[in-house]
């Protein structure tokens, strides 16, 4: 959590897959979500006010935004079935995610505002792991578009200069960018 | 002295002649003796020789007998053991399968797994760990929890045909391990599945 060490985390000793919001040490908190059907990768706004999450609680997998506080709940997506991984943007205006559609796994940028959906990849294989760069103009995500393997790739926010990043042996896959650029010496 | 070695020779010749007929003649009488002592020990055993016989050909019949009752039993051990190899073949082999995105039962999943119940509880000593799996649409995290789901409802399917639960173990694999990882339906039907590995 931006600014506490609390963290969320997706916990199924109910049996249904549920959001909770935990200390460092494991203890719980509060339960944030409260529904029947998969809970899950929960992502903080970055005001800490919000979180973001996936959520089959409407039938099929969706995008949904709870405020932590009121605990108002908000469906962010509603085109496609099958829409996960949300990812916070950093000025807390947009939300990068997943969607499948005709089997297409891709990643969608969708602002809160606008509430429209904009197409990132498209006809490059599994596209899936969205992750903003710290000032917002960059997304890195798993693409499997070289070979069918996962390699971590890089593109601008618009969709643009898609690129891979590493090419290691094995596969690669889920990368996440530090919220710090650093300096280097 | 010529004659004397000729008479010597006719001599020699005649000695080594009845050595050989007395040897073979020697041969025969042996030979005579075993068939008369043969045929005596046969004949003298003539009454009593019945019995001894009889109780030898009771002895064999039960021999055969017994035989055929330990070779019908260790045919039926040989057969048990392989209908139980073949059972717990068919148990660990024979996975559930889910439609896309969903975690409910099929009645063909239902009826696979009355039988694995029947399996368990005949085998109440073994646990089992019920594996969830995913085709690979879908990103990590959502298909982690729904391959949980679907070894969930495997096992509380189980646990309400009366397997005891701590006997069920459950873990999801997500889509981490497709049986098949070409990308068509064919494939993705085949790895939405729930797997029954005995521990």
């Amino acid at each position: 959590m931006p600014g506490q060490l609390k963290l969320a985390a997706a916990l199924s000793f109910s049996g249904d897959q549920e959001i909770y919001l935990l200390t460092i040490k494991g203890e719980i908190i509060k339960r944030i979500t409260n529904s029947r059907g998969i809970d899950v990768s929960p992502e903080f706004s970055p005001d800490g006010k919000k979180i973001a999450f996936a959520s089959k609680r409407t039938g099929t997998p969706q995008i949904f935004i709870q405020d932590l506080e009121t605990e108002e709940v908000q469906r962010l997506t509603f085109k496609g079935l099958n829409n996960t991984s949300p990812a916070w943007s950093p000025d807390g205006k947009r939300i990068a995610y997943v969607g499948i559609e005709d089997n297409m796994i891709n990643i969608f940028v969708m602002g809160l505002d606008s509430g429209m959906p904009v197409q990132l990849t498209m006809n490059t294989g599994d596209n899936e792991d969205p992750s903003w760069s710290p000032d917002g103009s960059m997304l890195t995500f798993t693409s499997t578009r070289e070979g069918g393997i996962p390699r971590i790739f890089v593109m601008n926010a618009s969709g643009t200069d898609q690129r891979r990043l590493l090419r290691l042996d094995g596969k690669q896959s889920q990368p996440d960018w530090s919220m710090s650029t650093g300096t280097q010496n | 002295m010529k004659n004397r070695v000729w008479i010597h020779l006719v001599m020699a010749v005649l000695v080594a002649g009845l050595f050989l007929t007395v040897s073979c003649a020697k041969k025969t009488v042996v030979s005579d003796a075993t068939t008369i002592e043969d045929q005596g020990t046969t004949g003298t055993g003539t009454d009593t020789g019945t019995s001894k016989s009889g109780t030898g050909t009771d002895a064999d019949a039960e021999a055969i007998a017994q035989q055929k009752l330990d070779d019908q039993a260790a045919n039926e051990k040989a057969l048990k053991e392989a209908r139980t190899v073949a059972a717990r073949k068919r148990f660990e082999n024979q996975d559930i399968h889910f439609e896309f995105d969903s975690s409910d039962l099929s009645s063909m999943a239902k009826m696979i797994l009355k039988e694995k119940a029947v399996w368990l509880q005949a085998n109440y000593s073994e646990a089992i760990t019920i594996e969830g799996h995913c085709d690979e649409r879908g990103t990590t995290e959502y298909n982690l929890a729904l391959g949980e789901r679907r070894a969930g409802a495997a096992k509380a399917y189980l646990t309400n045909l009366g397997v005891s639960a701590t006997r069920l173990n459950t873990i999801s694999y997500g889509e981490e391990q497709p049986l098949d990882s070409a990308q068509t339906e064919e494939a993705y039907r085949k790895n939405r599945r729930a797997h029954f590995a005995i521990e």
